[in-house]
């Protein structure tokens, strides 16, 4: 993205993270470059097993090691290289400057304790606030992310709130420290369609409201189109196309963009037949040789076999990683 | 006709705490009418907790409801005996969400698929070469390869072909598929629509297509059937629920839905429905809808709308 350049956030350059098992090494991460610029929304997109959650622990170093091992990279985060930090120099970028939101708020809110004391004690962890105006804080920040009757949910536990409202606690702690990078997993997955709708409309009132930038990781084409406005593609470890928005959907180049892309329905539209993608993403433990793509896609030449082809650049922020197009 | 249901209803009743003994009635199904006629695709859809897979467990006869029939080729199925009810069984199966759970992982694929052909009683001649052309049937080839591995050695997307495998083992007339393909990959789910579509078609199987997502049912069903709350608000044909949906609850979903193009998602008014679906323990009185309804008046909160035909759809508001 030669353009943003000097407006670049977050910029992750050759990163190799690996899972070593009994079984064998797993490249789930593989050499993978993206940039993330200051108030944008960028989604990362791909089917599961294709490293895109693992993507996004190995930037904030989340995966636990071992098994996992960041081999090589840099992640560039405001000038400074986040690998390199020290666990504790991390701890002040992690939850303040760069929070992240899961998939699934049960699994990440801890059952036993209050939804106030939770958000609280990451105020408290990052911000000079006294233990007097915590409280304040948190219910404004609840009632930021439109949870009715804040006051009395700070003294909620978890178990009490439904799927939606749980997200958007996890949303509110996500935000409570004025974050400039957020990353969210998956946040609407779990949820119903009506409740989905609730969330998306806050997620994008968010990123119009403040100076934010968003990493957004999900299958949902639908959700991305609406969101993001620059997209990387991801398939087994490796980055193969990324683009705008408006050229992905419209102009995508990789055979595996546009077998997402069929493969994706719409409300809109009543289609006969799908012509998706044949066969499943690769073990990736034992990954095909050249053009990882090259077992599901329709136009494989013998070059895709042998070698894995470089990504290469279409227009000013098109690139793609496919022999068809050299 | 082949699958007729005549004001079901089906209520839990629970304890309120465990000390208790005031009892409280969580009303999951609360008098529906479904006709499903051979040889279609029926789609039901709604938000969790509406009520779909009752229905879907109600029409095979997999539980009871407090009260209404059900009639599968003219015979009443809880009125039926035991041994004609096992005889009707076999033509009616059903396909569920995950394929992890569906599938018992101590049984090898032989067994699990051998299981139908004897339950009821069709276990003669080469049962596997019958196994072998299923599998292959529903895409896992080579199958001897495949035929006795156990579930854990599939993917996801494999295991629903064996879920579909065993559900089309006997070549039922109905099939009810509840949720078959959320759990999958969307390159996957394609794949087993396609699957599903293609047998269906050969094998002249009916399908009841339970969903949450309104954008997998449009492109796979010829009838909608939308609910909220244990009960039916809308029901047509699946062009006109696209084009011209009548319930407010209907137009909610649909503009909820996100829409995989960039052009037509930015910008546009969508219908924002407040708060969270109510409790099946406290149903609001009146309409069901009207606690989140944006176009709720006076009538809404008192009475109750009916089921009624308005143009080429059924549909129970007090608007129409």
């Amino acid at each position: 993205m030669e353009s943003t350049q000097g407006n670049e956030l977050l910029s992750v350059k050759n990163l190799k993270t690996y899972f070593y098992l009994s079984q064998g090494q797993v490249k789930a991460v593989d050499g993978i470059d993206l940039s993330i610029p200051r108030q944008k929304a960028v989604g990362l997109v791909g089917e599961s097993g294709c490293g895109k959650s693992a993507t996004a622990l190995s930037i904030v170093r989340l995966l636990p090691s071992p098994p996992s091992k960041i081999l090589d990279g840099k992640v560039l985060f405001k000038g400074k290289d986040l690998l390199k930090l020290s666990e504790k120099e991390l701890r002040e970028i992690r939850g303040k400057e760069i929070s992240i939101v899961f998939q699934d708020p049960m699994t990440f809110l801890n059952p036993v304790l209050k939804i106030g004391d939770q958000i609280g004690e990451t105020i408290l962890e990052h911000q000079p606030v006294k233990k007097g105006e915590v409280k304040r804080k948190i219910v404004e920040l609840l009632e930021h992310v439109g949870i009715p009757g804040a006051q009395d949910v700070v003294e909620y536990y978890p178990h009490q709130l439904s799927g939606g409202m749980r997200q958007r606690v996890l949303i509110a702690m996500a935000l409570s420290c004025n974050p400039s990078l957020v990353i969210m997993d998956e946040p609407t997955t779990a949820l119903d369609v009506t409740i989905q709708r609730q969330i998306l409309e806050l997620i994008k009132r968010l990123i119009e409201d403040s100076d934010m930038s968003l990493m957004l990781i999900t299958h949902d084409l639908g959700v991305v189109a609406e969101i993001c406005d620059y997209i990387y593609i991801m398939y087994a470890g490796r980055i193969v196309e990324h683009a705008d928005v408006y050229t992905i959907f419209e102009a995508a180049r990789h055979p595996y963009t546009r077998g997402l892309l069929a493969s994706a329905l719409s409300i809109e539209e009543h289609r006969e037949e799908l012509v998706g993608l044949d066969g499943s993403v690769p073990d990736l433990m034992a990954p095909p040789s050249g053009c990882k793509f090259h077992p599901r896609c329709s136009n494989a030449k013998d070059v895709c076999w042998e070698e894995e082809p470089p990504l290469v650049q279409l227009e000013s922020s098109h690139f793609v990683r496919c022999w068809l197009e050299r | 006709m082949l699958v007729k249901a005549t004001g079901l209803k089906k209520h839990y009743t629970i304890q309120k705490g465990f000390f208790s003994n005031e009892k409280r009635v969580v009303h999951a199904l609360d008098g529906v009418d479904i006709e499903i006629n051979e040889h279609e695709t029926v789609g039901l859809v709604g938000e969790s907790g509406c009520g779909k897979s009752t229905v879907g467990r109600l029409l095979i006869g997999l539980i009871k409801p407090t009260s209404g029939t059900v009639q599968f080729m003219g015979s009443d199925i809880f009125e039926l005996e035991k041994d004609e009810l096992n005889k009707i069984r076999k033509d009616m199966q059903i396909i569920f969400q995950d394929p992890y759970a569906s599938l018992n992982p101590r049984k090898t694929v032989r067994q699990i698929l051998s299981r139908p052909f004897i339950v009821h009683n069709r276990a003669q001649g080469d049962m596997e070469g019958t196994i072998l052309d299923l599998l292959e049937e529903v895409g896992i080839s080579p199958a001897h390869r495949y035929i006795d591995r156990y579930p854990h050695e599939f993917s996801g997307g494999q295991k629903q072909r064996v879920a579909i495998a065993r559900a089309l083992a006997l070549q039922p007339k109905f099939v009810v598929a509840d949720e078959a393909v959320s759990a999958l990959d969307i390159s996957i789910r394609a794949q087993i629509l396609n699957l599903m579509k293609e047998l269906g078609d050969k094998f002249g199987t009916t399908f009841l297509f339970i969903s949450h997502d309104l954008s997998v049912v449009r492109s796979f069903c010829d009838k909608i059937i939308v609910m909220y709350l244990g009960k039916i608000v809308e029901s047509t044909d699946v062009e006109t629920l696209f084009t011209s949906p009548l319930h407010p609850y209907t137009k909610a979903l649909l503009s909820a839905t996100p829409i995989p193009n960039p052009r037509s998602t930015r910008g546009s008014k969508r219908i924002i429905l407040v708060g969270d679906v109510p409790s099946p323990i406290d149903i609001p009185v009146g309409c069901r809808f009207n606690t989140r309804c944006p176009y709720a008046f006076d009538k809404c909160r008192e009475e109750e709308p009916i089921l009624r035909k308005k143009g080429e759809s059924c549909v129970a508001c007090h608007l129409y």
